[in-house]
């Protein structure tokens, strides 16, 4: 099973879709987590994640507006997709028939 | 967008891609620069960088963690570095709370007043002056009878400048006050009128405008002045068109020709705010040998030592002394180096409290040490485990260390902003007097010895628990667990800590006493006047409506009068001079049946030149014969005089003065008659005065000073009538300031200012300085009756009787405290001599002092005891054995 950090890190990269670099991870993380994570942290779990396997890198093009540093875009693997998966359908077994509020979506 | 607008900041830019591994460094600054540009145009650029610090500052905290995961990716184990040390550090200390906040706040209570100090200290008395090659600039001054250095007079000036060949310039200052006439605001500005060449001498370069030139320091061709930088900022608004035009002092316009730069402090006169030529020739009759109203400034030549400078001096005074016998009371002068001089005065309190401060922080040290010990006692189990699972010792010691330094950054941190926060109060509590205040910041150099503290408390913090540490988990003693019998290896060190800490307060105690005597000492010394219920004030008459002394003494008198005029004034005058305000005029007096070989040997003495009844409202206390009368004043014809107690004595012995002639230089007539002797008054300080003193009616003078204080005698509380007083003295002329407005009783106790600043802080130096002996104390019994509990149950078991167990607690600590006041009383022996010179009426030995300091922390050691050995006497025989 996920990490709790990694499952939202994960979320946050699956929501971003094709722009899935730092800041967008970061904006994600906040909008709907409603959670600051510093980028030191989203990118020392992303390389965590990258080391288990479960996302992938490519370095994109050096912007000016990035003071000529290239972005670093994930995307999920298989298997990534699948410990997501996992990952959610254990959350959701555990809360199934609990009070009003507590169910999952 | 425009991002090219803002850039992040560079220093956090830099550090970043130092610390960053390679693979994510683009990714992750180009990120930040992305969001910081952002943040700048949706919230403004303040906001940017604070989150942009944030940011980097937690990029670099995870970064230990995040190099180990990195390197696990590539089949590494991961290794420790100060990172993960630190981020051990905080875990740990976060989860005892209790401990790291005791130990930081023992550290800030400490290093706060250690910082602020050292930011007076710095600039006041270490850091060279601002000028240029400070260290060649000295006084020159003259000796009087009595070997103590004066100041000198311009002919002899003159004499230096010509014949003294190691000096490479010779200046001369003299004091200065001009009332600025200004339609919008006068103000009483002080001065200096220095020779042409001072600021040459010192090498300063006016900032604006020009030097003075020969040309001007010519009699009456001297209406320029320079102005230093705070009068440019603070009246003229920086304007730079200031220079050029004029302004009008003392009824007389002076063209400004130059702005002193910001840097410059006169070490002559603090508050100097204007410069003008002195403009003397040595035919003029205030040029003479005699008239010591200067002061001699030097550059000693480059190569050569201030003994040789010296020595030529010496040589040039002998000769003055063949050529001009009546002139010079004594053979040699003082060549003082001016860093020294400038700083002279404050020296001994400002070291006396540094070294307070630095006592209080080894004690402060050692407690946290202290702490820590007993704390790496308790924390045996978890290093005994570590060194089992393969840590290597070093390892240990690491770990401490980064503890320590978590405590003593954190302790700095909060020390500073305490320090930042009292600083202010410290130098709002510093006399004036002290040169280069304006310099007290709490700077670089101030943060840099913060920061050695910082490094220095946490090597010893975690060097001296690791030692012992390290030995007992290497020995398995803690794995072994059980049977602790005996008192454990730490506890000497522990043991040893706490008699330092109880010697070193000791040591404060025992200061704070001897300052604290030395001040009610001080404060109980008669000075020779009543100073409840009087107020002092300046009161000035300048201008072209007083260019004659008639003017002037009509002013004075008719002030007098209207305050006279009030309810609850019961008396009011006026004197050139004014008791312990600083305002002295000394002259040399002489008596017609004593004559004098050589008139410079004649006795000084105050000059109270008085209109009103001075001595009736000072209430000083009239011996023999009568006082000044209202008919003295008027009758410019028989001059008259009142002598102190003191002068008569030194002149005439036991023989009454009453009716004998004296000579006062610069009054009308040749001879005054001796009508009354009055009580001595402690004229320049309290601790330190011969109390000769001569009063004689202001109109019997040769001119009227501009200047003179004015003093009320009221009914009660002084204070209320102080608006009344000035309402009265400003409706004779409202074109007149009046300013200096004070109790007499302020005056007084300002003159002990620096002795009562001294005494406070060691006072409170010495209660912190004996709470955190006691809490040494404290713990140490605390953990020994802690780690002793199965040994005083079984004591309990085989007998031994309550009273028995509370001694043997009771004896430890007593003990300690009792090898500590010896320790402590030697030191004192030896140290206290160091405060001689803020002592009065007190030995720096006093045998009582000492005697009450010792028993004084014998009574707070017991106190300590206290708890400890209560808990020792309800320790559980059958509990202790048990567990």
């Amino acid at each position: 099973m996920l990490g709790e950090l990694e499952q939202v890190v994960l979320l946050a990269v699956l929501q971003a879709g094709d722009e899935a670099y730092g800041v967008p991870v970061q904006s994600e993380i906040r909008r709907r987590a409603r959670r600051t994570l510093t980028l030191g942290t989203i990118y020392k779990t992303l390389a965590r994640l990258e080391t288990k396997g479960f996302v992938a890198s490519r370095l994109g093009e050096p912007t000016a507006e990035r003071g000529g540093r290239a972005k670093r875009y994930y995307t999920l693997t298989p298997a990534g997709r699948q410990a997501v998966r996992g990952s959610l359908a254990a959350l959701r077994r555990m809360a199934a028939g609990l009070d009003v509020g507590l169910q999952a979506p | 967008m425009t991002y090219s607008r803002f850039t992040p900041p560079a220093r956090a830019l830099r550090l970043l891609e130092r610390v960053l591994p390679a693979d994510v460094r683009d990714a992750l600054t180009g990120d930040l620069i992305e969001t910081f540009a952002r943040t700048a145009d949706a919230r403004g650029l303040r906001a940017a960088r604070l989150r942009f610090w944030g940011e980097v500052l937690g990029a670099v905290w995870q970064c230990g963690a995040w190099r180990a995961a990195l390197r696990g990716r590539s089949g590494l184990t991961p290794a420790f570095g100060l990172t993960d040390d630190l981020r051990y550090a905080v875990r740990v200390l976060r989860r005892a709370p209790a401990f790291a906040v005791l130990c930081v706040v023992t550290l800030a209570l400490a290093i706060g007043p250690t910082t602020a100090i050292v930011s007076v200290v710095d600039p006041v008395l270490l850091r060279p002056l601002p000028y240029t090659d400070p260290s060649r600039l000295a006084f020159i001054w003259e000796r009087d009878e009595t070997g103590r250095p004066v100041t000198t007079g311009y002919s002899t000036v003159e004499d230096i400048r010509a014949n003294a060949t190691l000096l490479a310039s010779v200046a001369a200052v003299g004091s200065w006050q001009v009332i600025l006439s200004d339609p919008m605001n006068p103000a009483r500005l002080t001065g200096s009128r220095v020779s042409w060449n001072y600021f040459r001498t010192l090498g300063v370069m006016p900032a604006l405008g020009r030097d003075f030139t020969t040309d001007d320091d010519r009699p009456g061709h001297t209406h320029v002045v320079v102005l230093t930088h705070g009068l440019f900022t603070g009246r003229y608004g920086s304007n730079p068109r200031v220079v050029g035009s004029t302004m009008t002092l003392d009824g007389t316009p002076y063209t400004v020709i130059g702005v002193l730069p910001p840097s410059f402090d006169d070490m002559i006169a603090h508050d100097a705010e204007i410069f003008s030529p002195l403009g003397y020739v040595v035919t003029q009759p205030w040029a003479c040998r005699s008239c010591r109203h200067l002061t001699a400034v030097a550059r000693v030549r480059d190569d050569v030592p201030f003994e040789r400078a010296q020595a030529q001096l010496n040589q040039l005074s002998a000769q003055l002394m063949r050529a001009h016998p009546t002139d010079y009371p004594a053979v040699g002068m003082f060549l003082t180096p001016m860093q020294h001089e400038a700083t002279r005065a404050s020296r001994p309190a400002l070291l006396a409290i540094l070294g307070a401060a630095i006592l209080v922080l080894l004690i402060a040290l050692a407690n946290v040490v202290n702490l820590q010990l007993a704390r790496g006692m308790r924390r045996d189990d978890e290093f005994a485990v570590r060194i089992a699972l393969g840590a290597r010792p070093g390892r240990l010691t690491q770990q401490l260390m980064a503890e320590g330094l978590v405590i003593a950054a954190a302790g700095g941190a909060l020390g500073t902003a305490f320090g930042a926060a009292v600083l202010p109060v410290l130098v709002g509590r510093l006399p004036r007097t002290i040169p280069r205040l304006d310099a007290v910041h709490l700077d670089l150099p101030v943060l840099a010895f913060v920061a050695l503290v910082v490094l220095t408390v946490a090597m010893v913090t975690g060097l001296v628990p690791a030692r012992g540490a390290r030995r007992r988990a290497i020995d398995g003693a803690a794995l072994r667990g059980g049977a602790r019998l005996t008192v454990k290896a730490g506890a000497a060190t522990r043991s040893t800590l706490v008699v330092g800490e109880v010697a070193l307060a000791l040591l404060l105690l025992a200061s704070a006493g001897l300052l604290a005597r030395s001040l009610t000492n001080l404060l109980a010394v008669d000075p020779g006047f009543d100073p409840a219920n009087l107020i002092t004030m300046r009161v000035v008459s300048s201008g072209p409506a007083y260019q004659k002394a008639a003017a002037t003494l009509d002013y004075r008198g008719r002030a007098i009068a209207a305050v006279r005029e009030i309810p609850g004034v019961l008396d009011a005058a006026t004197s050139t001079s004014l008791p312990l305000s600083g305002d002295l005029d000394r002259y040399g007096i002489t008596a017609q049946d004593k004559p004098l070989a050589n008139p410079a040997l004649a006795p000084y003495a105050t000059g109270y030149r008085v209109n009103g009844d001075f001595v009736r409202t000072m209430r000083i206390r009239l011996l023999a014969g009568r006082d000044l009368t209202a008919q003295d004043a008027r009758d410019s014809a028989a001059s008259v005089v009142l002598v102190s107690d003191a002068l008569a004595r030194s002149i005439w012995g036991g023989e009454s003065p009453l009716g004998k002639l004296v000579h006062v230089p610069n009054a009308r007539a040749q001879w005054a008659d001796v009508v009354g002797v009055v009580g001595d008054v402690r004229h320049a300080s309290l601790d330190n005065d011969d109390g000769r003193a001569i009063y004689l009616p202001e109109a019997a003078w040769g001119w009227a000073n501009d200047e003179a204080a004015l003093v009320v005698r009221t009914r009660a509380n002084s204070a209320a009538l102080v608006r009344a007083v000035r309402a009265a003295v400003a409706s004779i002329d409202p074109s007149q300031p009046v300013t200096d407005l004070r109790t007499m009783a302020a005056v007084v106790s300002r003159s002990t200012a620096q002795r009562q600043l001294a005494f406070a802080l060691f006072g409170a130096f010495a209660v912190l300085a004996m709470m955190l002996a006691a809490a040494g104390i404290y713990g140490v019994l605390a953990g020994t009756v802690a780690e002793r509990t199965r040994e005083i149950g079984l004591r309990g078991a085989l007998g031994a009787t309550p009273g028995n167990l509370l001694m043997l607690v009771v004896r430890h600590g007593l003990g300690l405290a009792a090898v500590g006041v010896v320790i402590g009383l030697a030191g004192a022996l030896a140290s206290t001599r160091l405060l001689r010179a803020l002592l009065f009426g007190i030995g720096p030995t006093d045998p009582w002092m000492l005697g009450g300091a010792a028993a004084g922390l014998f009574a707070i050691a017991a106190i300590a005891c206290a708890v400890p050995a209560w808990r020792a006497v309800r320790v559980d025989p059958v509990t202790a054995l048990r567990d």
